[in-house]
């Protein structure tokens, strides 16, 4: 197992160092000049105010030696400091990443609580009434873009009903009520789509299970139905369906950057587009390793999980 | 535009009437205002530098009035008044001497010296500041005459000086804090009505009243600033009570919201829509060329399309009506001519037609609508316009380079005073003219005529000549004002809501005595 955690967290290291080497080159590839940017309308169009500037920033010298210092600055813990306001961007990050995680894990809460039960009902009573209902919210739901489901949600649960605020966030320290009240709304957004995958993956993987000789002998040795299902179908179940949870929860931060725009939630999506818009190049870098970090560290931890439900995955490296 | 401009004796006069006004306003109104409450404020703007002295966009006009206060500023009718000087003196016109108010301090507790002002003023002049005002200021002095008196002086005589000195971009910081080492763009430390309590870079600000500011104590106890970019999530916040007043409200949803019995919208014209050409780069470096598109524009329909009605085009010059230089026999002159405008493409030597390149901006529904329908408008007198939709980032790369045939650009008023062509026209400005090398003498003679005279009545005159050429020559379409509208709860009490050049700075002026009922 060890083994197996150790050679993970190889490969993951070495995506890291590569996605830092493609973000670096592919930020300074897009059109516009960050400087221009920073300077505004008037000094921006002044060529002497940008030659200025762009020498003060360090930005005049050769790419190459423009990484070499921020890649130098990353082994040592600095990202560099934002362009527009001279602040670190690590303590940007820092202050964005757990709100991020936030949503990712109230989305994901949603759809494994939601997504499982749905699917195990569609599975259990297929052909039948519940079954069928169960199917049709799982369509409906991955059916659904993120934008069309969040906007339905803040017209139901906040202008008609009142029950929760359209949008925004506060720290959890401020106001934890209205912190968590501020996170159903985008959590369930970005969930309801995701939670349609898992009911129709489950349904079909034990539907599949159901069928297998295993179950079949179980049901001859005496087992109910449903004793069957959830002792010994469920379980092998429930492997491919951890697979596509850790295969497509890399998708949920890219609905980050549709909900967290929706919803006013300040997280790492939205200083990447607001960083992008701006040509911050540091903060952009940042918050686009940080993306990367959690995106490697999502699937690290699927792997993980994956070994723990199921020990073959683990003994033979996986 | 209700700015009526004055000269300096005239804006002294009105200091003057505005003070007397002031000591008696608790009589003046029945009901006074109810004291304490926090404002939730939401805003389109994304405020990531919080230096006083470099424009970020409106709400940062919102945060800077509140937090910093310049030598002098505007109350709602445009006249100017004190602010930390407590009076001021013109002895020529190339000088003015302000006399500081005694006691105040900075948030920290500072006191305000002279010196800082000499040196907010130096900091603003100096270029590596990039201030938005350092243009204006080019050339000006500043000395430090007593403990309580600081001249500006100017190298020739300067008419705008000080409508220029009033803008919040003008704020007077502490030295010894910005010497100090603290960073001034990521936090704040003024004279203002408001305290900077909790500051987020493009995410939130929090600002609590200042307990020893110089003038009336606000009525709220703070203001909360949220800065939420969706248009859609601003509009259902407000909806749903998580705020109480929003700006930039979406063209689409102005009638929508106004419709409701709880709220409150406000909208005038505020900045304005534009096709800027490149002036000297074929075919656009003739006249002609661009009378004949300012003929062919529907002005009308883009405000109906593009503005959902809030939109009121702009015939003639972009002075409003109720300007003090507004020409009425200007007014009109492109109402929408189609027949004219072919006759003058052929003119020009273009009857067998054009085709040109449209940049406009991806971001906003009213640049990429007002850009198809001008390409249909110009269809029909045989100018084929490809649109090509860029980034922020990338049209200002052009606009610099001038990498453009033509070019949608949206303008908003930097000075209530007609001097503002020359920001936007002066040969000198790198705003628009420069980049593409435009120089036009018979409108520089006339813009340095305006600069240089103080008489109300001969500066009208030398302005409605400015207006008159620039009509002329057409280097830019004026196309159609863009409404700015904020909306708010029907409890929120004591919101101005100013047109003009002073649109930016409604909330700014109206702060100190708004309050929540």
């Amino acid at each position: 197992m060890s083994k197996f955690i150790g050679s993970r967290l190889a490969s993951a290291l070495l995506t890291l160092v590569l996605a830092s080497i493609v973000v670096f080159a592919s930020i300074h590839l897009l059109p516009g000049d960050p400087v221009v940017m920073l300077l505004g309308e008037q000094a921006g169009s002044d060529p002497e105010a940008v030659a200025r500037m762009t020498r003060e920033l360090g930005l005049d010298r050769p790419l190459i030696s423009q990484f070499l210092t921020w890649a130098g600055g990353l082994f040592q813990g600095d990202l560099g400091r934002s362009l527009r306001n001279g602040e670190p961007v690590l303590d940007e990050l820092l202050r964005r990443i757990p709100r991020s995680l936030e949503l990712i894990g109230g989305g994901l809460l949603v759809a494994v609580a939601l997504g499982l039960p749905l699917g195990v009902l569609a599975a259990r009573d297929r052909g039948k009434l519940p079954g069928m209902a169960a199917s049709v919210i799982a369509v409906a739901g991955f059916s659904a873009p993120v934008f069309v489901s969040g906007i339905l949600l803040v017209l139901i649960f906040s202008l008609w009903l009142n029950l929760l605020p359209s949008s925004g966030f506060v720290a959890f320290s401020e106001d934890p009520l209205l912190h968590l009240s501020c996170l159903v709304l985008p959590s369930l957004a970005i969930g309801i789509n995701f939670m349609g995958v898992v009911a129709r993956m489950t349904r079909a993987s034990l539907i599949d299970s159901m069928a297998k000789d295993y179950v079949r002998l179980a049901r001859a040795k005496g087992l109910s139905r449903g004793k069957a299902m959830t002792r010994h179908a469920l379980p092998n179940a429930l492997v491919p369906v951890i697979s596509i949870i850790g295969i497509r929860a890399g998708n949920l931060l890219g609905g980050t950057v549709i909900v967290e725009a929706l919803f006013d939630w300040p997280g790492l999506s939205s200083l990447l587009v607001s960083a992008s818009f701006a040509r911050d190049y540091p903060l952009m870098q940042g918050s686009l390793l940080a993306i990367f970090a959690i995106f490697i560290l999502i699937s690290l931890l699927i792997d993980l999980a994956q070994g723990l439900v199921d020990p073959r995955v683990g003994t033979n490296g996986g | 535009m209700t700015i009526s401009r004055r000269t300096f004796s005239q804006a002294t006069l009105g200091a003057a009437a505005f003070s007397l006004m002031h000591g008696s306003a608790g009589s003046a109104f029945a009901q006074t205002p109810k004291k304490g409450g926090t404002l939730r404020y939401g805003t389109v703007t994304e405020i990531t530098n919080l230096d006083p002295h470099v424009y970020g966009g409106n709400a940062w006009r919102v945060l800077i009035e509140a937090l910093y206060s310049p030598l002098v500023g505007y109350d709602a009718k445009g006249a100017v008044v004190p602010r930390l000087a407590e009076r001021w003196e013109q002895p020529d016109s190339k000088t003015i001497l302000f006399h500081l108010r005694a006691g105040t301090t900075f948030h920290d507790g500072a006191p305000v010296t002279a010196e800082d002002v000499k040196f907010s003023l130096d900091r603003i002049i100096d270029e590596k500041t990039a201030a938005t005002l350092r243009t204006n200021l080019l050339g000006a002095t500043v000395t430090v005459v007593d403990a309580r008196t600081v001249k500006v002086e100017k190298p020739q005589p300067d008419a705008t000086l000080l409508s220029v000195l009033a803008l919040p971009e003008a704020a007077i910081v502490s030295r010894k804090w910005i010497e100090g080492g603290a960073n001034v763009k990521a936090s704040a430390n003024g004279t203002g009505p408001f305290v900077l309590k909790q500051y987020e870079p493009s995410v939130r600000a929090v600002m609590e009243k200042n307990p020893t500011y110089f003038a009336a104590e606000p009525y709220l106890n703070g203001v909360e600033v949220r800065m939420i970019k969706s248009d859609d999530a601003r509009v259902n916040a407000l909806r749903s009570g998580s705020l109480d007043m929003i700006d930039f409200v979406p063209w689409k949803d102005i009638d929508m919201l106004g419709r409701l019995p709880n709220f409150k919208v406000d909208s005038s014209g505020g900045a304005f829509m534009n096709i800027w050409f490149n002036a000297t780069r074929k075919p656009f470096d003739d006249p002609k060329v661009r009378q004949a598109i300012a003929y062919a524009v529907d002005r009308e329909a883009i405000s109906k399309a593009a503005f959902f009605g809030h939109g009121s085009p702009i015939y003639g010059p972009p002075t409003p009506s109720d300007s003090p230089f507004y020409n009425k026999e200007l007014d009109g002159r492109f109402k929408r001519d189609p027949a004219k405008a072919k006759a003058l493409l052929a003119q020009a030597g273009h009857d067998k037609g054009l085709e040109i390149e449209l940049i406009v901006f991806q971001g906003l529904g009213i640049y990429t609508t007002t850009a198809q329908v001008i390409q249909a408008n110009l269809k029909e007198i045989g100018i084929t316009v490809n649109i090509r939709l860029v980034e922020w980032a990338n049209l200002m790369e052009r606009k610099n380079a001038a990498n453009y045939d033509a070019m949608l650009y949206g303008v908003s008023m930097k000075l209530p005073d007609p001097d503002a062509y020359a920001y936007y026209f002066g040969a000198d400005s790198t705003y628009w003219a420069k980049p593409i090398g435009y120089r036009d003498e018979a409108l520089e003679k006339l813009l340095a005529e305006g600069r240089a005279t103080t008489e109300m009545e001969k500066r009208k005159a030398i302005y409605a000549k400015v207006e008159e050429r620039l009509l002329e020559t057409s280097p830019w379409v004026f196309v159609n004002y863009r409404e700015q509208a904020q909306a708010y709860r029907r409890n929120v009490k004591g919101y101005r809501h100013l047109s003009g050049a002073l649109n930016e700075s409604s909330t700014g002026i109206s702060l100190p005595t708004m309050s929540i009922d």
